[in-house]
């Protein structure tokens, strides 16, 4: 199961929804902008910081278990396919419609480098699902979408219910003795068959109970109201200024001065890193870190 | 308040109306109490009061109905939410948004009431009903008894000259459950709300109420105050009465209690120095091979949270346990654990003299019988019959011995009219019956129920406690994870109050019960000081006709003493 957005009560989880977008356009930003080693190990390390400090090593586990399947992927075939650089590590045959599979270490690196890159960005994604209120995002994107963003919301809601569900279900008819886990994929799926339609009724039956106590409670009219739209508070200003603004500014001087290339031999670290680009990028996720414990200590009070 | 005359309803595609000829005058500031057997009505005459029947559901009406003056058949139900605030069952399939604050202002948003007077009723809402401290506490982390309070709390922000209340504790412990009530009360007096509630567990709210009305087959039979409700109740054999009233009846007395202080002062009257001999203790080794052991079982979820530490029991062929404690106490994950569905952190757990695993109970096809706390998930077929037969052949029996076995179990549980009807399409306690029948048909060796008693009225509780205690005295080993302590008192000989996870008292039932204030049956607490060993309804009724006979108190109207269906 997919974990989503639960407040944790974290600094992190505290922020409004569009200073934690902001920020991480600008980590997802810089994941896909460079290409220098350096800062992709310095965002894909502030990412973990992040996760760290927001209280959610344990339910990022399956980010990092899809990511890292991802990543091995690529590292894997990255090499197979590409036929650049210079130094060859393994001369291969020559096959149809793929030409002469050899492996060089350039690809082989480039492969590592994308791999890293696309573990990042699978983290980015999660530790955003879990750090944006679906209510505070759909709400902020589009007033005018309030229906289909109370459905988002409340599908959202659901998703972790619907799953514990399935599970439950699953449970109890294996007690039953229904044959779940045995014979082939055909067999399986021929037995699962009416566990998800039974799942399927389920979902629609509790629809409709959160559409009867909606309508017992006015919804479904023309008019309605908004009775608070989020404020901006003192830390979000800070963290756009010190963090997100910075971050933003260090990965745009980045992007201009990254001239690395692992083709056709792989440059040396220095070319293309500038230290100051590298303090930028970096120093926000050790500000996330140090505000954070700073929250959890005394700091609330005058950060809020 | 309420007005209907002749009320008629007809649900979308149904011959049988739900509500036949409907008469009913409720004057404002009334506290009504709605029982009745389970599929009697009751839910839909609820849901007839906000206008959710028929502009919600669809279906035909006829008859005069008319809330708050305004006539339902006209007024739409967005119209009546600002007059009529109601709670279901589930308070989970209630909340809609993700935090407390926004949650109760959710209704008032609807109402396109202006922000400022939002603000100001949330505020009162959060005050007045203990939630401040939760204001922004996000709602999935919320207990059940929590949920139940904030979604009272959304719909009373509204300022309901009307409050409707479906079975709302039926998902609570004890504790929270008293806690919502007492919230319930106070509202009712202190704001004059007239409030209309259904509940099955009447002990939690019949003293409450200053009216009550029978309902059967979509009729209303009775309507008067308490006492002669109850009146009414014990000369038909209605078992629609709380344990404390009941057990008056059903040993003949005069005299009908509402509450355990005029039960006590009846008893202590009567009592006046008298001595009493205990009731014989419990069996409490029944002497067969141990079905089911957990030795030090601790379980861990991934996310960290401890949810069981060292858990030590063992259940044997024949043996009954009944395990209480509070929402989130790890009842649930206990039973899993147990299963096996669950592996544990630390410890052991043997099921029929193997370790438990999911492989080990696939294996077992069908020879434990599991009813989760979620029936929806145990039904796959299109009918009731169907599903059981399904179990039956999944326990390797076939054709004419399964047909006999299936009606027997039907007409044993008093759910043969509900063979050819499809699973879903039953109310919550014709539901909870049905998947009580699916799970003991086959006779399994060893039976786990997690909240059996779900939305189920007195007289199918009698039914499943009677098939249970047959099962047990055939051998089958039962474990019921419950909120119901009448219950619990009645069908197990041993029970064990759970508590962060820990077994915090074990050993037989009326020790664990008698021991606890909230954890207790009301008739535990009625004898307390008087015969500290009386916990289940039988014992009580023997101690008061014994009484009654020694202190020869009169018995003025013949009453065989029994109750419809036991």
């Amino acid at each position: 199961m997919l974990p989503i957005y639960r407040n944790k009560g974290t600094l992190l989880h505290s922020l409004h929804a569009s200073v934690v977008l902001l920020f991480m356009a600008a980590v997802v930003g810089g994941l896909l902008l460079l290409d220098h080693p350096l800062y992709l190990l310095f965002l894909g390390v502030g990412l973990l910081t992040m996760m760290h400090s927001a209280d959610l090593v344990g339910e990022s586990r399956p980010y990092v278990r899809i990511g890292a399947t991802l990543a091995v992927l690529v590292f894997l075939l990255n090499p197979l396919f590409n036929r650049n650089g210079s130094h060859v590590l393994l001369f291969g045959p020559r096959l149809p419609v793929l030409g002469k599979l050899d492996i060089t270490l350039e690809a082989v690196l480039y492969g590592a480098l994308s791999g890293g890159r696309v573990f990042s960005l699978v983290l980015a994604f999660g530790l955003a699902g879990m750090l944006l209120d679906p209510d505070e995002v759909l709400r902020l994107l589009s007033p005018s979408i309030w229906r289909t963003s109370l459905a988002l919301g409340l599908s959202v809601r659901m998703y972790p219910t619907l799953v514990t569900e399935a599970q439950r279900m699953k449970e109890a008819q294996m007690a039953r003795g229904l044959p779940l886990e045995t014979g082939g994929k055909w067999e399986r799926f021929k037995a699962y068959l009416p566990l998800w339609t039974s799942l399927f009724r389920n979902s629609l039956e509790r629809a409709s109970t959160v559409a009867e106590s909606m309508a017992a409670r006015g919804f479904g009219g023309k008019k309605r109201t908004v009775w608070k739209k989020s404020n901006y508070r003192r830390i979000d200003v800070l963290w756009v200024t010190l963090l997100a603004i910075p971050l933003m500014t260090a990965v745009v001087v980045a992007a201009c001065s990254d001239g690395y290339s692992l083709f056709p031999s792989p440059d040396p670290l220095g070319k293309g890193f500038s230290p100051w680009a590298g303090a930028g990028i970096s120093l926000p996720f050790l500000l996330v870190s140090g505000l954070s414990a700073w929250w959890r200590g005394r700091g609330r009070k005058y950060l809020l | 308040m309420i007005e209907l005359k002749g009320f008629t309803y007809w649900y979308p595609g149904r011959e049988k109306p739900a509500l036949r000829q409907v008469d009913l005058r409720v004057e404002e500031g009334e506290f009504v109490l709605l029982v009745g057997s389970t599929g009697c009505g009751k839910t839909t005459l609820m849901r007839a009061l906000n206008g959710l029947v028929p502009h919600f559901h669809g279906g035909r009406v006829s008859g005069l109905a008319k809330v708050a003056g305004k006539d339902l058949a006209v007024s739409s139900t967005r119209e009546m939410a600002s007059l009529v605030g109601m709670v279901f069952q589930e308070p989970e399939d209630q909340a809609v948004t993700t935090t407390v604050e926004r949650e109760i202002a959710f209704g008032l948003e609807s109402m396109a009431l202006p922000p400022g007077l939002i603000s100001r009723r949330v505020e009162e809402m959060l005050s007045g009903m203990g939630l401040s401290r939760l204001r922004e506490a996000f709602i999935p982390n919320l207990s059940g008894g929590e949920l139940q309070k904030v979604i009272l709390a959304s719909v009373m922000a509204a300022h309901p000259r009307l409050l409707v209340l479906d079975e709302p504790t039926s998902q609570l412990d004890p504790v929270s459950a008293e806690e919502l009530l007492n919230l319930v009360r106070r509202l009712h007096e202190e704001t004059g709300t007239t409030v209309v509630m259904s509940e099955h567990r009447l002990e939690r709210c019949y003293h409450y109420a200053s009216r009550v009305i029978y309902l059967e087959e979509g009729e209303i039979l009775f309507d008067g105050d308490p006492v002669r409700a109850a009146l009414w109740m014990s000369e038909r054999g209605k078992p629609y009465l709380p344990p404390v009233a009941r057990v008056f009846v059903r040993a003949g007395w005069e005299e009908i209690p509402l509450t355990v202080v005029q039960g006590r002062r009846l008893i202590g009257k009567a009592v006046d120095g008298m001595g009493r001999e205990g009731c014989p203790p419990h069996p409490e080794d029944c002497g067969g091979e141990e079905v089911l052991s957990a030795r030090g079982l601790s379980y861990m979820y991934p996310e960290g949270k401890e949810a069981l530490r060292g858990i030590d029991l063992s259940l044997k062929a024949g043996e009954s346990m009944a395990v209480l404690g509070e929402n989130g106490a790890g009842k649930s994950t206990l039973v899993r654990c147990l299963l096996g569905l669950l592996s544990p952190t630390r410890g052991k757990v043997r099921l029929l003299g193997e370790e438990a695993s999911p492989d080990r109970l696939a294996r077992l096809r069908g020879e434990v019988g599991y009813c989760p706390q979620s029936v929806r998930g145990l039904f796959l077929r299109e009918s009731v019959w169907d599903e059981l037969l399904l179990s039956l052949s999944l326990r390797g029996i076939e054709g004419r011995e399964a047909v006999d076995m299936a009606s027997q179990h039907l007409e044993r549980l008093g759910l043969e009219h509900l063979a050819a009807r499809h699973p879903w399409e039953l109310s919550s306690g014709e539901r909870e019956m049905a998947a009580l029948a699916v799970t003991t048909v086959s006779r399994p060796r060893l039976v786990l129920l997690d909240e059996p008693t779900r939305g189920l009225d007195y007289l199918a509780k009698f039914r499943a406690l009677a098939l249970l205690e047959e099962m047990e005295r055939e051998g089958t080993a039962l474990l019921a994870v419950t909120h119901d302590v009448e219950f619990a008192a009645a069908v197990s000989k041993r029970a064990s109050i759970l508590g962060s996870g820990r077994l915090v008292a074990e050993g037989p039932t009326r020790d664990v019960l008698r021991g606890s204030l909230f954890f207790s049956p009301q008739v535990s607490r009625l004898f307390r000081g008087y015969d500290d060993g009386i916990s289940t309804e039988e014992e009580a009724v023997r101690f008061l006709r014994d009484l009654a006979h020694k202190r020869l108190v009169r018995f003025p109207r013949p009453f065989d003493g029994e109750v419809e269906g036991r």
